[in-house]
This record gives C-alpha cells, sequence and structure tokens, in this order.
C-alpha cells in the first residue's frame, strides 16, 4: 500500500515539483518508491492519476514502467484533464457519470450559433452571409462561450450595466449582436432540451466530486502536472483535497514568492506563477505551505537558475527593483551579484540566428551532435510549426527520421488535402487547375495514370467548360496546333481518361456545376463518394488523417442542416475553413532520443538537452487573437478571464523549460526577410544580465553556441548544395561546335538573336519549350495567330466578301483559340472596325499580277564557310502590273518604325524581301520588291510601307541592302566558337519575354525583372 | 568660424531639432533625409510619453500609444530600438539614468525624484507585456487589426482574410467579364464606344483604367443615387463645362454668335495688307459663304489652330497690319487670347 510519506493522513496534499526537473520521471520515482512497485507491481492499481494531456498519460505510463525496473506492473487509471487549448474532450468516465443529456456536439453547437450568426446579419444588416463567416464568427461566439464557461465569476447580466462612455454608440450594435449568446443561445438549449458542451464540462467536474464526497476512492486519486488553469480542473483539485489519499501535484510553483510578490503576481495575468497563485488561493492554500517532491535535490547552479529566470520574468512592478533584487539574491548566497549571474547561466546559452534558415539550421546541428554522445536526448520545442518541419527536414539530409509531434491541420494532411481538392473539383469538373492538381495528389497518382493530359491538352487558355466539352477539345486539339508535340495516341489515351473522370463523377453525383446549389450534409457524402472512388482503396479513410477526413464529413453532414443551400464554390471554402481547424496528429513514428515538440507537448516533458526556438513575438509568444465582438476592457466587467492569462500559461510553459539544466535558446533577427523582434522572456532574460554584465552579456549569453553560428554559416557556405563563392546564376552558353548550332533559323528567329540570344539557345540547342500556365488568358500571339487564319480564310474562294462575313471568320477563330466570350464582346467594337477596314484595304489593291496567301519561303547561302538557311512565311505576296513583288505583313501588335528598322532591329520584312528578291519563296518568280507593307489589324487600324513615310532615314532598298549585311555578319558573329548566348542582353527589350527569361533566371542575376533582387521594400 | 566649430554647429542644431520633434506636448511634423534620425526622434518620442512628467502626472499607458509606420521593417526595428533603450533604464544605477533621463528631456538630472526613477526602470517590463502587444505597427496591420475587432461597425464579414495579389486580379478580371457581358446585353453603344477609346485590348483595358479610382467613382456614383443624368450634370458643374452638346456648341459658336461684322471688317483690313494677308483674306471669306457650322469652322479654325489642333506660334495677320487696324488684334490676336487663356 501506499506509503505515509505520499499519502498518509499528516502528509501535504499538495506538493510541487520544482521546475528544471524531469517532471514526469521524478513523478513516477517516488510514486515508485513509496509503493515498492518494484516488489509490488500492483501497488497503483487502484490508483487514479490525472495527467494534463494524453501525450503526458503516455509519457507517464511508460515512466512507471521504468521506476518499477522495466517490469510489468498493474498500471494505475491515467487520465487526461483536458487542458485549456489542449483541445481534449473531458474523459467518458466523467460524462457518464453527470447523467445530464448527452451535451451537443461541437458541430452541432457551431451550426447552431451560425444560424443565430446569419440570422443576425440578415435582419440588422441585410447581409446574407456566406457559410464559411457564419461560421467563423460562430466560431467566435463559441469562445467567447467557451471563455465564460472557463471563468468562474463570468455573467453576462452585466452586460447591461457596462459604463459606455464614448463608445455607447459603437457597443449599442455589438450588444445587440452578442444577445446571440446571452439570451439566443441559452433559449435555444432550453426549447431542445439541449446541454452546452463546455457547460457539460463543468457539470462532469462536478458530479464527479460529489460522487467522490459520497463514496471516496480507497485508493491514492492524484491531479499531476495541472496548473489548474480550468473550473473543471480546479473543481476536481477541491475534491481530491478531500480525499483519504488525494495528491495535487503542482508544475514549478515557486514556493519562495512572500505575501506581496503573492499579490503583484496575482495583478500580473502575464505572469508565469499567475495561474498557479489564483489555483492556490482558490484551493485556500498559501504557496509557502506547499512542500516541494520528496527526493529532489537541485544543486546550486540549479538553484540560482530557477531564481534568475524568475527574477527575469517578474511582474512589471517588481521590476522597478531590478538590480536591487538582484544584489540581495546573491548576497542571501554570499556571492558577488556576477557569480550569480553566472551560475544561472551555467547550461544556457541564447543564440542570435540571422533568420530562419540559419535558426532551423542552428538546431538541426545541435540535435545532431546530441546523437554523438552515447544515449543523450534532445528535443526541440517551439510552437511554429514551419520552424519544426524545417527541422525535421534538415535532420532528414542526415538520414534522421524526426517528425514534428504537433498536430497538424487536416487541410495539410494527405487526406484533408485530397477531400478538399474534391470539393473544389465538384464546383467545376472542368477547372484545370485543380483537374491537375487531383491528378497529381499522391492517392490518386496511383489510380490514375494522367499520362500526357496535363502536359498537352488542359494548358493555354480554358477551352472547355464540362469535362465532355474537355474530351471533345481534346480530339479536336491537333486541327487547332498544326505542328502539335503529341501524336494522335496521347489524344485518345487523354479521352478515354476524361471520360473515365466523368462517369466517376457522375457515378458519385458529385458535379456541382448542374446544380443551383448545395447542402452540406449532401455535398459532403458525394465529395466522400469522389474521393473514394478516384483513389487507390482503401485511401483515404486509414490513418490519422483519414480518421481526420472522417471526421471532417461528419462535422460536415452534422452542420448541413443548419447551413441551407450554399453554392458549390461556398461548399468547397466551407470545407476548406472547418480542415484549417482541425488538428491531426500524424502518428509518424518517434526518434527514440530526438523530438520534435510544440509547447503543449512538451508539457512535463524532458531531454537532456532542449532547444527552445522561434523566441520572436508573435511567434512565442503567440499573438492573441484579436478580441471581436467584445472589446478588451469589457471583459473583467463581466467576469470574463483576462485574455492575457494565456500569455501567463505560456510563459509558465517557458519557465518550466528555461529551468532545465542544459537549454539552448534560439531567435531569429528576420523571419520572412522582415526585421523581427525577439520574444520579451529573452529581453528580459538578456536585460537582467546585462544588470550584471553590462556589456560582455552578450559573450557571456553565447555559452555553448559560442561557434554555432559559425557552423551554420559554414554549412550554408560550403556544405552539401551550397555555391561556389563566384557563383552568378547568369547563363552564358557558348557553343561547342559549329554542329550544335542551328543551321536554319526562321527571320523572326534571326531578330530574336538580337534581342535575346539565349532564347535562340534554349529553343534551337536545348530544345526547350515553355509550357502554358493552367488557364492562362489567351495569350497576344496565339491571338494573332486566329486573325491570321480568319483573313486567309476570308480571302478563300467562294467565301463572300463582306464585312459581315469576316467579322464572323474572326469569331469563329478567336472561339476556338480560347477567346472567352467576354473577351469577344469587350473586343467588338474593335473587329468591326477592323473588318470594314480591311474591305476598304484590299478593294484598293493592285494585285494585276496575283496574290498567294501564307507563302513558305527560304533561301540559303553560306555564311563564315558553312551554309545556312533563312526561312520565313509571308502572310501575303502581290504582284503588281508591272511584275515586282509587294509583301504584306498582317500584324496584331503593333509595327516596328522605321527608325527601328534602320537601327538594325525587326528585319524579318527586309529579309523576306531578300528571300523573294532570290526567288525564294514557293511559286513567285524572283523579282524585285516594291514595298513591304505593315497592315496593323488593331484599334485604328492602318496600312503603313517601310521606307517611304517622310521621316524615314532611308529608302526602301537602303534598308534592304543593309539588312543582307547585317544578317550575314549576326550569323558569322555567333558562328564564332567564343561567341556567348546571354539572355537580353539590351535592358530595353526585356519586356519581351520569348518565355526563357524565367529558365535564364534572370531575377537572380538582374534587377530588371520583377520580384528580382529590388532591395528592400 | 574654423569648420569644426561651424560643424559643431550644425551638429547643434540637428540635435536641438530632434529634441524639439520628440518633445510630447507639442504636435509635430518631421521630414528629413534617410539616416538622419527619424527613427531616433520617433522612438525618444514614445519614451517621454511613457516617462513620468515633471509635474509629477503618469506617463502615457503603453497601449495608448500608436506608432504607424509603413513596412513591418520600420515598425520591427522601431520596436527593438525602443526596448533596447527602456531595457536599458531598467538596469542602470541611479546617477546614470538620471542622466540618461535629463538628456532625453533636456531636464536637470536632480529633477528626477527616486520615485520617478522607479517608473522608469518598470517601463521596459510594461511596454514589453503591453496588452495586445505595443502598438508599433504598419498601416496595413492596423487597419487589419481595427476591421477584425469591429467586424460589426464596419460591416465586414467576421473571419475575413486580406486577398492576396493574386486572389484580387483573379477576382478583378471576373468582375470586368461580367460587366463586359452585361454591357454587351445591355447597352452596347456605350461598350463600343469605350472599346474604341481604349484601343487594342478594348473595353477590358477601359476598366483598368477605372480600377486605382474605383472607390471614388463609386462614391461619386453613390451621392447622385447612380443615376447617370445626375452624375454628368454634377461633373459638367465641377469642371465649369457647358450643359450642351458639341455639336450644339459650333452651332452656336458658328452660327448667331459668330462676329460676322468683324470678320467683314477684318476682310477688308487684310485686303490692304501684303500677300500673305490678302491670301488670308480670301479664306477668311469662306468664314462667311460657307453653310454648315462644321464648314464654318473648318475654314475659321485654321486661323488660330495648326492641323493637329494646337494654338499656331504666329497671328493669322502681319505685325504691320495689325498696328494699322487695333480690330485685328483684338478679334484675331493668338498670344493674348487664345494661348493665354
Amino acid at each position: 500500500m501506499a506509503g505515509d510519506a505520499l499519502f498518509g493522513p499528516d502528509a501535504p496534499r499538495i506538493r510541487t515539483i520544482a521546475p528544471g526537473t524531469a517532471f514526469v520521471k521524478e513523478l513516477a520515482r517516488a510514486l515508485a518508491e513509496e509503493t515498492s512497485l518494484t516488489t509490488k507491481p500492483d501497488a497503483l492499481a487502484d490508483a487514479i492519476i490525472y495527467v494534463p494531456n494524453r501525450r503526458s498519460a503516455r509519457a507517464l505510463s511508460l515512466a512507471l514502467y521504468d521506476a518499477a525496473g522495466e517490469q510489468t506492473i498493474l498500471p494505475p487509471d491515467i487520465r487526461a484533464l483536458g487542458d485549456l487549448d489542449s483541445g481534449e474532450p473531458p474523459p467518458i468516465a466523467e460524462q457518464a457519470l453527470s447523467g445530464a443529456v448527452p451535451p451537443l456536439s461541437g458541430a452541432r453547437q457551431l451550426g447552431v450559433l451560425a444560424t443565430l450568426v446569419r440570422h443576425y446579419y440578415r435582419t440588422a444588416m441585410e447581409i446574407d452571409l456566406p457559410p464559411a463567416s457564419a461560421l467563423s464568427a460562430a466560431r467566435e461566439l463559441g469562445r467567447l462561450l467557451e471563455q465564460a464557461a472557463m471563468s468562474e465569476n463570468a455573467d453576462w447580466n452585466r452586460l447591461e450595466e457596462l459604463s459606455l462612455g464614448d463608445l455607447a454608440a459603437h457597443w449599442s450594435r455589438s450588444a445587440d449582436f452578442l444577445k446571440i449568446v446571452t439570451q439566443l443561445w441559452p433559449e435555444w438549449l432550453a426549447e431542445h432540451r439541449a446541454s452546452d458542451p463546455y457547460k457539460e464540462r463543468l457539470r462532469a467536474a462536478q458530479a464527479l466530486a460529489d460522487h467522490w464526497q459520497k463514496a471516496p476512492p480507497t485508493g491514492p486519486v492524484i491531479i499531476a502536472g495541472s496548473t489548474g488553469a480550468t473550473p473543471p480542473g480546479r473543481i476536481l483539485m477541491r475534491a481530491v483535497l478531500e480525499l483519504p489519499k488525494g495528491l495535487i501535484v503542482l508544475p514549478g510553483l515557486d514556493t519562495a514568492l512572500n505575501e506581496k510578490q503573492w499579490d503583484a503576481v496575482i495583478k500580473a495575468p502575464g505572469h508565469p506563477q499567475n495561474t498557479l497563485i489564483r489555483t492556490l488561493k482558490a484551493l485556500g492554500r498559501p504557496p509557502q505551505s506547499v512542500p516541494p517532491w520528496p527526493g529532489i535535490s537541485a544543486d546550486a547552479p540549479a538553484r540560482a537558475r530557477v531564481r534568475l529566470i524568475h527574477e527575469a520574468l517578474a511582474p512589471a512592478e517588481e521590476t522597478a527593483d531590478w538590480r536591487a533584487t538582484l544584489e540581495e539574491l546573491a548576497n542571501a548566497g554570499g556571492q558577488p551579484i556576477e557569480d550569480f549571474v553566472r551560475d544561472g547561466l551555467t547550461g544556457l546559452s541564447v543564440a542570435e540566428t540571422p533568420n530562419e534558415a540559419a535558426e532551423a539550421e542552428a538546431a538541426a546541428l545541435l540535435m545532431r551532435e546530441t546523437l554523438e554522445r552515447p544515449g543523450e536526448t534532445a528535443a526541440l520545442v517551439t510552437p511554429d510549426a514551419g520552424l519544426a518541419r524545417r527541422v525535421s527536414a534538415l535532420l532528414g539530409r542526415w538520414g534522421i527520421h524526426v517528425p514534428p509531434s504537433a498536430p497538424v491541420p487536416l487541410g495539410r494532411t494527405l487526406a484533408g488535402s485530397l477531400i478538399g481538392l474534391c470539393a473544389r473539383w465538384a464546383a467545376d469538373p472542368g477547372e484545370p487547375a485543380v483537374l491537375a492538381s487531383v491528378l497529381k495528389h499522391p492517392f490518386v497518382r496511383g489510380k490514375m495514370d494522367s499520362g500526357k493530359l496535363d502536359l498537352y491538352f488542359l494548358r493555354g487558355p480554358r477551352r472547355w467548360k464540362s469535362l465532355d466539352d474537355l474530351a471533345h477539345s481534346i480530339d479536336i486539339r491537333d486541327k487547332l496546333e498544326p505542328h502539335s508535340p503529341f501524336q494522335r495516341e496521347d489524344q485518345d489515351e487523354a479521352i478515354i481518361l476524361v471520360r473515365r473522370l466523368a462517369e466517376i463523377m457522375e457515378e458519385a453525383g458529385a458535379d456541382f456545376s448542374i446544380l443551383e446549389g448545395v447542402t452540406a450534409d449532401d455535398a459532403a457524402k458525394r465529395v466522400a463518394d469522389l474521393a473514394g472512388a478516384i483513389s487507390e482503396t482503401p485511401m483515404p479513410w486509414t490513418g490519422e488523417d483519414g480518421a481526420g477526413a472522417s471526421n471532417l464529413l461528419q462535422r460536415l453532414a452534422e452542420l448541413g442542416p443548419f447551413l441551407g443551400e450554399m453554392s458549390p464554390g461556398a461548399f468547397a471554402d466551407l470545407v476548406d475553413a472547418e480542415s484549417a481547424t482541425l488538428p491531426v496528429q500524424t502518428g509518424d513514428p518517434e526518434h527514440p532520443r530526438l523530438s520534435i515538440w510544440g509547447p503543449l507537448e512538451a508539457r512535463l516533458q524532458s531531454a537532456d538537452r532542449l532547444i527552445l526556438a522561434g523566441l520572436n513575438e508573435d511567434v512565442w509568444p503567440e499573438k492573441p487573437p484579436a478580441d471581436a465582438f467584445l472589446p478588451r476592457r469589457f471583459r473583467a466587467p463581466l467576469g470574463l478571464n483576462d485574455p492575457e492569462e494565456r500569455m501567463g500559461l505560456s510563459a509558465h510553459d517557458f519557465a518550466q523549460l528555461a529551468a532545465a539544466p542544459h537549454v539552448v535558446m534560439l531567435y531569429a533577427v528576420r523571419r520572412d526577410d522582415s526585421p523581427v523582434v525577439a520574444s520579451r522572456w529573452v529581453w528580459r532574460l538578456r536585460t537582467l544580465a546585462e544588470g550584471a554584465f553590462g556589456e560582455r552579456t552578450a559573450e557571456l549569453l553565447k555559452g555553448e553556441t559560442r561557434h554555432l553560428l559559425d557552423w551554420v554559416s559554414a554549412l550554408q557556405k560550403r556544405g552539401l548544395g551550397s555555391l561556389p563563392a563566384d557563383f552568378s546564376a547568369e547563363p552564358k552558353p557558348q557553343k561547342r561546335t559549329p554542329e550544335d548550332w542551328p543551321r536554319r533559323l526562321s527571320v523572326t528567329r534571326v531578330d530574336r538573336l538580337q534581342r535575346d540570344p539565349y532564347s535562340i539557345w534554349a529553343e534551337s540547342v536545348l530544345g526547350l519549350r515553355q509550357v502554358d500556365v493552367l488557364g492562362a488568358p489567351l495569350a497576344a500571339n496565339l491571338r494573332g495567330t486566329a486573325i491570321h487564319a480568319a483573313l486567309d480564310a476570308f480571302e478563300a474562294e467562294g467565301v463572300a466578301k463582306n464585312a459581315e462575313t469576316l467579322l464572323d471568320l474572326i469569331r469563329n477563330e478567336l472561339a476556338r483559340t480560347g477567346e472567352p466570350e467576354s473577351s469577344w464582346a469587350g473586343r467588338l467594337a474593335i473587329w468591326q472596325d477592323v473588318a470594314a477596314w480591311y474591305l476598304d484595304w484590299r478593294r484598293e489593291r493592285d494585285v494585276s499580277g496575283g496574290i498567294l496567301r501564307e507563302v513558305r519561303g527560304e533561301y540559303r547561302s553560306d555564311i563564315a564557310g558553312h551554309p545556312f538557311e533563312l526561312s520565313a512565311t509571308a502572310d501575303r505576296i502581290e504582284r503588281t502590273a508591272t511584275g515586282s513583288l509587294v509583301i504584306v505583313d498582317f500584324k496584331t501588335g503593333l509595327p516596328p518604325t522605321d527608325k527601328a528598322i534602320d537601327a538594325g532591329y525587326d528585319q524579318q520584312m527586309p529579309l523576306q524581301a531578300i528571300i523573294a528578291a532570290k526567288g525564294g519563296f514557293q511559286n513567285v518568280r524572283a523579282a524585285p520588291v516594291e514595298g513591304l507593307e505593315y497592315v496593323s489589324i488593331r484599334g485604328r487600324p492602318e496600312a503603313r510601307r517601310i521606307g517611304e513615310s517622310k521621316t524615314s532615314p532611308k529608302s526602301l532598298d537602303e534598308l534592304i541592302a543593309a539588312a543582307e549585311d547585317g544578317y550575314v555578319r549576326l550569323i558569322a558573329a555567333y558562328r564564332d566558337p567564343a561567341a556567348v548566348y546571354t539572355s537580353a542582353p539590351r535592358v530595353q527589350f526585356v519586356k519581351y519575354d520569348y518565355g526563357y527569361n524565367l529558365l535564364a533566371r534572370r531575377a537572380e542575376w538582374n534587377r530588371d525583372t520583377p520580384g528580382g533582387d529590388g532591395g528592400d521594400e | 568660424m574654423s569648420e569644426r566649430a561651424r560643424h559643431q554647429e550644425a551638429f547643434e542644431a540637428a540635435v536641438k531639432a530632434q529634441a524639439g520633434a520628440a518633445n510630447p506636448n507639442v504636435s509635430a511634423f518631421a521630414t528629413a533625409n534617410a539616416g538622419s534620425g527619424k527613427t531616433k526622434v520617433l522612438i525618444d518620442r514614445v519614451a517621454r510619453l511613457l516617462l513620468r512628467r515633471e509635474d509629477g502626472r503618469p506617463g502615457a499607458e503603453p497601449d495608448s500609444i500608436l506608432c504607424v509606420t509603413y513596412t513591418r521593417a520600420a515598425a520591427n526595428e522601431m520596436l527593438t530600438r525602443l526596448f533596447r533603450t527602456l531595457g536599458d533604464w531598467a538596469v542602470k544605477e541611479d546617477d546614470s539614468l538620471r542622466e540618461a533621463l535629463a538628456k532625453l528631456e533636456g531636464r536637470i538630472p536632480e529633477s528626477y525624484s527616486r520615485d520617478d526613477l522607479r517608473d522608469a526602470r518598470r517601463l521596459f517590463a510594461r511596454a514589453l507585456e503591453t496588452p495586445g502587444g505595443l502598438r508599433i505597427e504598419t498601416i496595413h496591420a492596423f487597419c487589419a487589426r481595427i476591421l477584425r475587432r469591429f467586424p460589426l461597425e464596419a460591416g465586414v464579414v467576421p473571419g475575413f482574410t486580406e486577398m492576396e495579389d493574386r486572389d484580387a486580379r483573379a477576382l478583378w478580371q471576373a468582375a470586368k467579364e461580367r460587366a463586359i457581358l452585361e454591357a454587351a446585353k445591355f447597352a452596347p453603344g456605350d461598350l463600343a464606344l469605350i472599346t474604341r477609346e481604349a484601343m487594342n485590348e478594348g473595353a477590358s483595358s477601359a476598366l483598368d483604367a477605372l480600377k486605382a479610382s474605383g472607390a471614388a467613382v463609386m462614391r461619386f456614383a453613390e451621392r447622385h443615387d447612380f443615376v447617370i443624368d445626375r452624375m454628368m450634370k454634377a461633373l459638367r458643374a465641377d469642371l465649369g463645362a457647358p450643359h450642351e452638346t458639341p455639336e450644339e456648341i459650333l452651332a452656336t459658336a458658328m452660327g448667331e454668335a459668330l462676329p460676322r461684322d468683324a470678320i467683314r471688317e477684318a476682310l477688308r483690313a487684310l485686303l490692304t495688307g501684303t500677300t500673305t494677308d490678302q491670301k488670308r483674306a480670301e479664306a477668311l471669306e469662306q468664314t462667311l459663304t460657307a453653310e454648315t457650322p462644321e464648314a464654318i469652322w473648318a475654314a475659321y479654325a485654321p486661323f488660330f489652330l495648326t492641323e493637329k489642333g494646337e494654338f499656331r506660334a504666329q497671328n493669322p495677320y502681319t505685325k504691320k497690319i495689325g498696328e494699322l487696324y487695333p480690330l485685328l488684334p483684338e478679334y484675331f490676336q493668338i498670344t493674348l487670347r487664345g494661348r493665354l487663356r
């Protein structure tokens, strides 16, 4: 049976385990010793032990097993108390005892509140709230209800009496809205004979306490590790004190506080001891009366650390005498102040890292180093999930798998993201980006081979609505792209896949695009069917994330009746919003010696080396949520707990961890490329140390991390995947042999060779082509191609030559290319003008020698000792009465000026003239070129001949001669093996992105590109 | 004055100006070059606001001070520097704290009581623990905080998030497309007008031009209950534009308002001038013979305007004849009557 020291009639009922001690381990050790667990494996079988959460429950059973000499014991009944913020429901046992009606589920409560919120918005503000917004407001109100339930003295009736002063006018509206929680919600509960889930927790605790009073358990009942932050917790604590073998073990209570400090702490809700002191006050015990846990002896540095951390986190009011207090503390131990502080800082170091990347690298290095010491353990504690993932990934680099143990939102898990995607997909089954995402989802990839669908048929402008349209669009795609890179079988395969997707969609009844609206319950069922049908069975319902996804669908089903009909898009938003709030414990296997915890997981845990990372304001401590609907200053009068109390709990976590024998604190100077502020606790600790050490503090605080940052920067500079010091991302390809170089270029590519040589290299030598963006708007060049096709079709024989016909042709060609209706409507007037103008233009032409359209031509010559072929396609070549030629080029963009042509750019027309003059165009006899005419087919259409205006610097013949000369020199220059194919060397041409600027990584080495190294904000 | 002395003087003037701007008893507007100490002024001002006043009044509550900056970088930089200043005070010995405070506030060190010093030392922890954080934030964060806190008053949907640029662009695109399709159905004439005005990208780019001023345009439209005629009327009034159409104006100007008598006299005068003047007289005669307002304008306008519609550089009469007949400058002088008006 239990020993007398802990459970005897005169034994203290409340004890505390000092900070810096391995809480769970010490708890188990003393319990085992007291009860002789090693010899009596059933000694604790009738004990009930409450710990804050499930993780600590698990840790305690392991620790008991260890403490019993690693032998099998009959374990005590270890229960999770459900901590504030933990989101864990009260244990079933208490619920059953309360005997009341089962409480509403969280989802139904949310649904009722959302209904009330929507009703308010509709009647008071004439706003029809989208469901996701209503739920967000409902969640806020739910939090208020929870806070009220968790505050012992909350009284909504005092709302009316609030002295409002200048806020009166604003407040009346809020007060009206808050009637939802003060009146409507209780009324609803009464009407439906339901009970509030938060109040239910209180009732459950009370019922258990009453039960204990009537039939006290004979075995030990222990509440360990709880700060007593919640009223249910305090109810149980009060009851435990009355039990014959009741015991409360508080985490890290400061027993050295005097009466005056006690008051100061109670007035400072952000103080680490605040909750503990309030709990003790509620239990009617002064802190000095609480003896320490037996069998723990702290050495001088450990004691100094606890004092130092405690002093650093002193209530603001007390800091007026910081220096004096420090001296007192030092004198008490007969030490000079410097020695006292140095003792306190033994084993503690603080490292300032330049940014979050270096911070993660530093944490990973420290953990890696720990593995070098046999048996030693290390834990990273950070509330920053991104940092945790980063460190985990960095450790993976060394083959060490340490999954972050903090829960992740369901939306970030595989199963959760599939549900979200499917909801989005159901809203619009033909949406290319969503469709591509669904097909690439890991659960889907194994079942469906998406083949070439994405690469060839989903990209560019969306030319379809439904999946059936998509199949049809794939079928005719080869007609749209005469030089398409795909084969007929690619098309057929893609069509089969799309048809199959359409069938699955149909079977699941999940095509919401054909519905006016959906209800959440029905839609959830269909989306679940859809997700099941497209993914590998038994995915996505296995594992923790699968369970989370089922939970989500269950919630949606419960919420459905409250939310009514909504648009399919709103349903997808709802799914996203809900899965962002559902935490999932991923349950990856843990590393035996290394851990990554969130602050909640870290409670009561210990490791040989603790790394506290993310110690920046708004990260740790976290920014408190904005208190919507109820201003902060109204909370106290209503008896609601101060929101700063959460800050206090967070500070308590920090104080506990910071007292560990071996602890490293990390924070970043910059996050997200912007300076950030160090955590208030780091500020306080550093400032206090400065009081003793002045300017030498920085060096002292570095402690064992003195060389850590050198290692980090060395790893970043010279480690795996690092870059040489003289690295530049600017591509400077050179051809090695003439064989590397294309021997044929079109006239437009010759022009590009001047503007952006790299693009020619990438296209002709590397054979790379930019893939279109999914669902991109119609690109200008595609629109140009469509217009060319329309003009060509118009000139065919048998087509009526009037404006209406031309307009129809333009419309058809554009539609085929993927021009949306709105784009057409927004340009209709232009096309009307164009059609009328074109008819006038063509009527005036001298084409007595005939015309040819879309004429291909080429011209071969030797340049720098190798043959080279220049090619072109002329839009229109006319032979005039005199037998000479006029070459016409239709441009939907801006035609170049004569000045630009004279400067050596935009040579495609003069180069075409050369081909024509040499007889290179098919079916066009060589003849002198009389005119080169640009016809702009755009707003205010016009025709203009090169070299004929008054301002033209040169005549046509001169321009053609100059072009020939320039062309030969250009090609020859790039045949020089030393020539470098740079990316857009002339800054004025960068805006013409030929699709290779990204590949050339311009943003990394050049400041002219958007997103480039443009300096600070 | 030696160079050194001049520098010293300039330095002292700058310090004095900084101290003046940091005095919380006066409102101040400070503008200065980068690196000249604007942030220092702001931090000094915040620190002085927090300090107990000389007359014993308590300092400002940390959460009652708002500093708005444009970038997050600037806000966090200010916070860090403020904490450094206040942290420095928190552990300073009495004498050196007195000196620091005296330098900041321009008081004498002895004027600080022990309670003043205790109060100053406490500021560090109080500022760190300001409920909800010290309000040194970007304009964006400030607005978001206000909206989030008062969703009912602001009329925003609860739980809103700030839109990403990409989403905003997509939404704008969708809204434009809808507007264009509506216009195609109900106001094709107006759509054609703005399409032609905008040229190549069509109606869509015309709407883009409204994007930046969207809120102002909506407010304007709202003031006039979205009635287009009322908006036009108000616009005309604001611009001082007449109510008539261009055609009506032309008809009046070239009809009853045309100074035919003066033109006749000018004609006679010009005919006595040089050949240039006589040629002009021939042209001017057409304004009296032409029949439609457009035709009259076509004859009349070249006297004052170039082909491009700009005022001519020279008067439509030679200098000598202008001196002989004052009527010519009275009616036709460009420099005074045209250009300057």
